[in-house]
């Protein structure tokens, strides 16, 4: 590594370093890619597998994005392949529309227990009499 | 979370519900142990085959799909570079044969994400197949078909519609159990 | 020579099963008519089961440091031309391995707990001999039957496999070991729960010694996920650290539901509520290990980490599942009535509610990654169609959550146990709230939209001024009460309240962790470049400039690397070598990522195949990622502050004077 910045301290800058930029359309189709699901490295998004299936998919992705396809277009390409499966995120139907609505149910449903179990209890009379004085609480918590 | 106010009245529900999640989920484990979670189901079936025009493999010319409509269809997915490939050839040729002398079905081969070279070094050692293989270099026609693995065998009924995809080396037994979706005896 | 090692090998695997059977039998014996001298005798076996499994496992380093290619599993997993750290800890790269580490630790934590609470807590002892026993047969039986480290090969090979070239890495010598440290450290308190629930003695006692091994297991377990982050960033070349797969979703099932025991526990030690929902959450976050334990290794589900599939081990840990649920969760509706809590929740503005509700959102979280794991396979089995619960799902539904426990984690602190007045409450975070106004207002002003992303940095900026404010008010408390000046207030306080001091350590890390994946996660910059040498482009306020590709060669592999130059504004600040690799053994690609870390964020490069229009370079600029790693230090700080509390001090406060004893640990 220092031998490697001792080097190019004696190595001046090229003088006109050929700039390259990112195609246009790129972050669209990263953002595109990351919720495809690669079908040959199945645990990996097809941004990140090296599978080949998976580098040819994102050529397709790019050459789709570039003709102007809208993102339901290109995830329905892929679909029409592949099945529900290569969508990472699962579609909100059927029994994708439940995996989507189990967060809410369980919100839900542990909001109720909360709310329960902290009523039912302030009723309950306390044997220790009243609450200590908060503030001498805080104090001996430390 | 269970309360301490009154346990006298209050019926034991969670008690059920535990033991009955926990039942599920090692009947659920259990069932998953059987399948193999890589395998994925065809999303073609049931519906038309794509339409494909390729470059042979062996000499000029190029295989169309058009040209075997009117009768049922199997495409075969391989590559030189495929262990499992190997395994089903025998298995193939004889397919091969059968369709050149009868007639009764088309079979043809996509060599898959290969290079010519690999390919004919392939059949020279393994033996030619009695049937046709067009070059799918990038993999393009295997997306179309949602090809995930080599190799991959798919059966296409004599309306052009596909009715199953076999993924893995072909045996006598999956073709019993394929061939007659597509109107072939097995 | 070899075949002595083998043999000497096998023999002390076979007699740690039998002498772990035979504590488990005469722990019982003891338990069932309290015959002292059978606790002797199953507490020597368990000595001796961790004397032999340490041998065994001695013996499996020796033979990889060796390259003893007779036994079947060096040879699949090694090689000459391997490094010796690769081929230590190629030990325990694959299942059989890891499978003995796992077991090798049970038997040395056994051995600890056994030395550590033998006197206190004798009348639970023989239970806690027996169920930890009894795992440990689970495992040994797995391994000497099932998955045998030791299995020998004929003829020997001459050349071994290679280790698989992912895991040729320094992060293996440290993610799964500090992990499985992590995931058996939790049968500690699982043995102690159920030896409380069978004796019907669930008071707070069994808390307070199970207490640090809950902070141990839970710190060690943190420490390994984090591990397995960083791991997974420099090595795998996304430029991410967590991708939701089913197996890191597996070892965030426990931790999340060891946080929740962690803060629920403290209810019981203070205020002795929750006492059956404590023994749930014991028991569940043991058999969550399990599951993971299920999950990698049966190939139940699809996943990069996951072992060589084998339905017949899947089976076996199916069954020794199920067994161990049964125990657990039987006892636990056998037992409920009798271990229900006495105080009940006064306020909804307590210490208590808040840890209610911490547990209400670990659990939903919990059950969130639990479900969606398996969801994929639930709806396959049931209508055959195949769908994916992968990383968009989770990110969109979990991020949520956490920011709420962010809330959630800056307000319960500053609230007192049994209740507080609600204006008081306000008044305490009137400087908080003002600051996290401050900043939210500032990003607004510097073009930051979308209501995910402020809602974050209002959050996290709260969190960060409450948790600050409260290690202020506790070190300005110690001021007032002792006198002296703020640094030896802050070194009392520090040194004399090592629990409350060591959890506001931890919150502030967990803090420091939540900005560094916000940073990383919500404004990461991507760039996907075809480069030819002498091609430069620009990221962030960085240029970089490709130099040059060359050949390079390793002890077992050959590859490529690009060299590129990184500038800001003209002047070169950095070379960077990213590369891919080629192990010839395995056949098998790698691509090694070029990270240039600054506090500000990480420069990360990554190639790809050279092409005719170039090498294509995928480059990241992952903002405040390093805080991720740098928060988990201040977590490693503040639990290692909080375990050095002398246990002296742990006195657990009687229910009828809640904390009015003094100055009570916390």
């Amino acid at each position: 590594m220092i031998r490697l910045l001792v080097l190019l301290c004696c190595l001046a800058l090229p003088a006109s370093a050929q700039m390259v930029a990112e195609p246009p359309g790129e972050a669209r189709v990263r953002d595109l890619a990351k919720t495809l699901r690669c079908p040959v490295c199945q645990s990996e998004s097809i941004l990140e597998s090296r599978a080949a299936t998976a580098r040819e998919m994102m050529v397709i992705l790019r050459e789709m994005a570039e003709a102007g396809k809208t993102d339901a277009e290109i995830v329905a390409f892929f679909r029409d392949r592949y099945g529900d499966f290569v969508m990472l995120a699962p579609p909100a139907r059927g029994a994708g529309r439940l995996v989507w609505a189990l967060p809410f149910l369980l919100l839900g449903g542990g909001g109720l227990v909360l709310v329960a179990t902290v009523r039912r209890r302030s009723n309950f009379p306390t044997a220790d009499g009243p609450p200590l004085d908060p503030v001498k609480l805080r104090e001996m918590e430390l | 979370m269970t309360d301490a106010a009154a346990p006298a009245r209050r019926p034991r529900r969670w008690k059920l519900a535990l033991s009955a999640a926990l039942l599920g989920l090692l009947a659920l484990l259990a069932v998953g142990l059987t399948r193999d979670p890589s395998k994925l189901p065809s999303a073609l079936v049931g519906h038309p085959m794509p339409a494909f025009v390729l470059p042979l493999l062996d000499g000029e010319g190029t295989l169309d799909s058009a040209e075997v409509a009117g009768r049922p269809l199997i495409l075969n997915f391989w590559a030189s570079w495929c262990s499992s490939c190997r395994q089903e050839h025998p298995v193939l040729v004889e397919l091969g044969l059968r369709a050149r002398t009868r007639g009764e079905f088309a079979i043809a081969g996509i060599d898959y994400r290969d290079t010519a070279e690999q390919a004919m070094t392939f059949l020279d050692r393994e033996g030619h197949f009695p049937y046709l293989s067009a070059q799918d270099p990038n993999g393009r026609l295997g997306i179309d078909f949602g090809v995930y693995g080599m190799p991959e065998t798919f059966f296409v009924d004599a309306g052009g519609i596909v009715r199953a995809r076999h993924a893995g080396p072909l045996t006598p037994r999956v073709l019993a159990e394929h061939l007659p979706k597509i109107g072939v005896a097995p | 020579m070899n075949g002595s090692h083998q043999d000497l090998a096998g023999f002390a695997l076979a007699l740690a099963l039998g002498l772990s059977l035979f504590a488990a039998a005469q722990a019982i014996a003891a338990g069932l008519g309290h015959r002292p001298a059978r606790v002797l005798a199953a507490r020597n076996a368990v000595w001796a089961v961790a004397g032999l499994m340490t041998l065994a496992f001695a013996l499996l380093i020796r033979a990889f440091v060796v390259s003893d290619f007779s036994l079947a599993y060096v040879a699949q997993n090694a090689n000459h031309d391997l490094p010796l750290l690769y081929r230590i800890t190629a030990a325990w790269g694959a299942h059989e391995g890891s499978l003995l580490l796992w077991a090798w630790y049970l038997s040395l934590m056994s051995a600890l707990a056994l030395w550590l609470h033998g006197r206190d807590h004798p009348l639970s002892m023989p239970w806690i001999i027996a169920t930890l026993a009894l795992v440990q047969v689970g495992f040994l039986a797995l391994i000497v039957f099932l998955s045998n480290p030791f299995a020998t090969l004929a003829p020997v090979p001459a050349e071994g496999r290679d280790l698989n070239p992912l895991l040729q890495d320094p992060g293996l010598a440290f993610h799964p070991p500090v992990l499985y440290l992590g995931y058996v450290g939790f049968a500690v308190p699982f043995a102690f729960a159920v030896a409380a629930m069978i004796r019907c003695h669930v008071g707070a006692e069994w808390v307070t010694a199970v207490r640090r091994w809950v902070l141990f297991a839970w710190t060690a377990l943190t420490s390994g996920i984090i591990f397995g982050g960083f791991w997974a960033y420099y090595e795998l070349g996304w430029g991410g650290y967590w991708a939701w797969d089913p197996v890191e979703n597996a070892s965030l099932m426990p931790w999340l539901t060891g946080t929740a025991l962690m803060h629920s526990m403290m209810a019981q030690e203070k205020r002795r509520m929750f006492r059956l929902w404590n023994m749930f959450l014991v028991v569940t976050t043991f058999l969550l290990t399990l599951l993971g334990t299920f999950l990698v290794r049966s190939g139940v589900l699809t996943s990069v980490h996951a072992f060589a599939v084998d339905p017949g081990r899947g089976t076996y840990i199916l069954v020794f599942m199920a067994l161990a649920m049964l125990a657990g969760y039987g006892l636990l509706i056998w037992r409920a009535e009798s271990i229900e809590s006495e105080a009940g929740i006064e306020a909804p503005l307590s210490r208590e509610a808040g840890f209610l509700a911490n547990n209400v959102l670990f659990l939903v979280a919990t059950l969130i990654v639990v479900l969606g794991t398996l969801a994929p396979l639930a709806v396959e089995v049931i209508t055959g169609d195949k769908i994916s619960v992968g990383a968009p799902y989770f990110n969109r539904v979990m991020v949520p959550l956490m920011l709420a426990v962010l809330v959630l984690q800056a307000l319960g602190p500053s609230v007192p146990w049994r209740g507080m007045p609600g204006r008081r409450f306000v008044a305490q975070f009137r400087l908080p709230l003002g600051l996290a106004a401050a900043v939210t207002l500032l990003a607004l002003a510097l073009g930051v939209r979308g209501a995910l992303v402020l809602a974050a940095i209002s959050i996290v900026s709260f969190a960060a001024a409450a948790t600050l404010a409260d290690l202020g008010r506790s070190v300005a408390a110690r001021r007032k009460m002792a006198g002296g000046g703020w640094a030896r207030a802050a070194v009392a306080a520090f040194s004399q309240g090592r629990r409350r001091m060591g959890g506001l350590v931890v919150h502030l890390g967990i803090v420091v962790i939540a900005v560094g994946m916000i940073g990383s996660g919500l404004f990461q910059q991507a760039l996907t470049v075809h480069m030819t040498p002498g091609a430069a482009t620009r990221i962030h306020d960085m240029t970089l400039t490709l130099r040059g590709i060359e050949d390079i060669e390793g002890p077992n592999w050959t590859g490529r690397r690009a060299v590129f130059s990184v500038s800001r504004e003209g002047e070169v600040v950095a070379m960077m070598t990213p590369a891919n690799r080629f192990y010839t053994l395995r056949g098998m690609a790698t691509t090694e990522t070029a990270i240039r870390s600054e506090l500000a964020g990480d420069l990360y490069i990554f190639v790809g195949g050279e092409t005719e229009r170039g090498v294509v370079a995928q480059i990241y600029w992952n903002p405040l990622i390093g805080w991720v790693w740098a928060g988990w230090m201040v977590v490693l700080a503040g639990a290692l502050l909080s375990l050095s509390e002398r246990a002296a001090r742990r006195r657990p406060v009687p229910a009828s004077h809640p904390a009015a004893e003094g100055v009570p640990a916390e």
